[in-house]
């Protein structure tokens, strides 16, 4: 029997209503009297399009730089067991939980404090990398390779170790395994988690202003100063704006990549 | 199928609907708990700034009106944003009952009906002309001064904001406060315009002005924390800071230098937002911080200003020569003209959202 079957309509039915009267009704009702009250107006002279390609590009890098750097760590899961698997447990979880904590700050402080960890950091990084487009992106991008990485691991499942064994056994080195094994069959995997990283990317608005120094902010620090100052008409707008050029584009997207899976399943 | 099969096998989404109504009701019992509660023990206080200015107001206020009430005052701090604290009014959601604001904020917030109107007003001491309103009480005048490395600059050092914008003489990366307030007169001040004839601001002038010194600005600080460390770090070598965070730290004053000629004076106001619970205790909890004894620990830990004169009698003459109202260094300022930027505030902050921008 299907699971469709099986589950009956009402309780879904309930748990549905009770979504759109106790959540999407009164924020629909929210926005509408939001707007009534304060219009809809995109500020005058905004420069709209250049921080959205702004925040577009940076979040773009950020999100191909956090897969490409959870690769690694993919390949060592895949190849070894116990020990390696525990420590790379680790250094995917550690940040994850650093993050709740001291995202940005813990990079402030490693890149000025006047102590040897300051010093390394700043001989590793340079003395200009903080308040740098790079630094936006890099510490975005660490931020977000967990992420890559348990996305990626998951379109692993299709490879098999005696796949990376018998590569092994041809004489063909670790690297070249990620290149001509993981990396084609987890393709799909990886754009996934580029698109799912870039969402999260772009709204962003703690990492650009602290690593950034301000100069180099997103549309969402725009969004939220007007919100700051109490021009919630213009914060809307923006906002709005933002929303259509990326919802749409994004459920085209999503119909055609779900036609596409018709047609390839053959249906 | 049968009814009780379904129910087995839908018994995750019960479980699962039940949460979200057990959660449902209890943030509607919440809710209605706390529009209804009488007024609560707990005294919230904000501060604007936090780091040393925040410290400030527990160690001199909060603390010593929690020994004397047995309230339990929790300090807490925000950036002055002003539609946090409009939002939070006009939705009847006031979690606040202290609130430090700006004077431009104090006028605005006044005309706009944010604030109650104080039970207890402060008596005790004299208070400069006007400090002491109806919806509010003024309480420190704060600097932004012009601040620089004492190493970086050994020989002759920036004194004026002329030097600031003169990138030839003084080389070196700047830093400036994200917000139009003060910057505008800075930049006002480097073109030529004398202290007395700022207002109203030529706000064209202005941001042309700082035109020229966007590129060497590397960061727009937000936090009043922030100037410091940058120039104890080395990450800039100029910037403008607020007086009381040099002030606050040994470490600060022995190795940033700064000027009084062209900084802005400022003054903040105690406020209560309407619907707060507590109006009552809010008011006598900015009476008490208003009263000189409190005033003067708060000025030896900050080095702001009180508008309390009375207060000034118990700080020591060497730290009254380094507060913004002492006579030489108020001489060589400017105060910031709070009615102006009341009416003009939202159309600048939108300009300088857009320059900032670009």
């Amino acid at each position: 029997m299907r699971i469709s079957q099986r589950i009956s309509w009402w309780p879904t039915a309930i748990l549905g209503l009770t979504v759109l009267f106790a959540y999407w009704l009164p924020t629909a009702i929210w926005i509408c009297e939001l707007l009534s009250d304060h219009g809809l107006g995109m500020p005058e002279g905004f420069p709209f399009w250049y921080l959205t390609a702004r925040t577009g590009s940076y979040s773009t890098a950020a999100a191909l730089l956090a897969v490409l750097m959870a690769y690694p760590f993919v390949l060592a899961w895949k190849l070894f067991r116990h020990v390696v698997r525990s420590g790379v447990l680790i250094v995917m979880s550690a940040p994850l939980l650093m993050g709740l904590l001291a995202r940005n700050y813990s990079w402030i402080g490693l890149l000025t404090n006047n102590d040897s960890f300051g010093a390394v950091g700043r001989a590793v990084f340079g003395r200009r990398f903080l308040f740098s487009p790079t630094a936006i992106v890099f510490v975005m991008a660490t931020v977000f390779v967990p992420v890559a990485f348990f996305i990626v691991l998951q379109g692993t499942r299709g490879i098999l170790r005696e796949h990376i064994e018998g590569a092994r056994t041809l004489g063909v080195p670790d690297w070249k395994c990620l290149l001509v094994v993981v990396f084609p069959m987890t393709l799909r995997a990886g754009v996934l988690a580029v698109g799912f990283i870039f969402a999260l990317a772009v709204g962003f608005f703690v990492t650009p202003r602290m690593l950034g120094g301000g100069r180099y902010d997103f549309l969402g620090n725009s969004i939220l100063t007007y919100v700051d100052i109490g021009q919630f008409d213009k914060a809307s707008a923006v906002a709005f704006a933002f929303l259509a050029l990326t919802v749409v584009p994004a459920i085209a997207l999503s119909l055609y990549s779900l036609r596409r899976r018709r047609v390839t399943a053959g249906r | 199928m049968s009814f009780k099969r379904d129910f087995r096998h839908d018994l995750l989404a019960w479980i699962l609907m039940c949460v979200i109504l057990g959660l449902m009701v209890a943030l509607v019992g919440c809710k209605k708990n706390e529009q209804t509660s009488a007024p609560s023990r707990q005294l919230i206080v904000v501060s604007y700034g936090g780091g040393a200015y925040q410290g400030s107001h527990k160690l001199a206020f909060c603390e010593p009106f929690k020994l004397f009430t047995g309230l339990d005052v929790q300090s807490t701090t925000w950036n002055a944003e002003y539609g946090k604290l409009k939002t939070m009014v006009s939705s009847g959601s006031v979690k606040w009952d202290v609130v430090e604001v700006t004077a431009a904020q104090y006028r605005r917030g006044t005309d706009e009906n944010l604030f109650a109107p104080l039970t207890v007003k402060p008596l005790d001491g004299q208070f400069l002309p006007g400090s002491v309103r109806n919806n509010g009480v003024a309480n420190v005048y704060w600097g932004t001064v012009l601040s620089y490395r004492r190493d970086a600059f050994p020989a002759a050092r920036p004194q004026t904001w002329s030097d600031f914008f003169d990138v030839a003489t003084f080389p070196g990366a700047r830093a400036l406060y994200d917000d139009p307030r003060g910057n505008l007169e800075f930049a006002l001040l480097a073109d030529g315009i004398p202290a007395d004839k700022l207002y109203p601001l030529d706000v064209d002038r202005a941001f042309r002005k700082l035109d020229s010194i966007k590129p060497h600005v590397r960061v727009w600080w937000k936090d009043g924390t922030q100037p410091v460390q940058l120039l104890l770090t080395g990450q800039v070598d100029l910037s403008s800071a607020w007086n009381g965070r040099i002030f606050a730290s040994d470490e600060a004053r022995r190795k940033i230098g700064y000027s009084w000629a062209g900084s802005a004076l400022e003054l903040d106001y105690w406020v209560i937002p309407r619907g707060s619970k507590n109006i009552d205790m809010a008011s006598r909890f900015i009476a008490y911080a208003s009263s000189p004894y409190a005033l003067a620990r708060q000025t030896e830990i900050v080095g702001y200003g009180p508008v309390n004169l009375t207060a000034l009698g118990y700080v020591p003459s060497q730290i009254r020569r380094q507060l913004p109202t002492d006579a030489p260094n108020w001489k060589s300022s400017f105060v910031v003209d709070a009615e102006w930027w009341a009416a003009n505030e939202e159309t600048i902050q939108t300009r300088w959202i857009a320059w900032k921008a670009r």
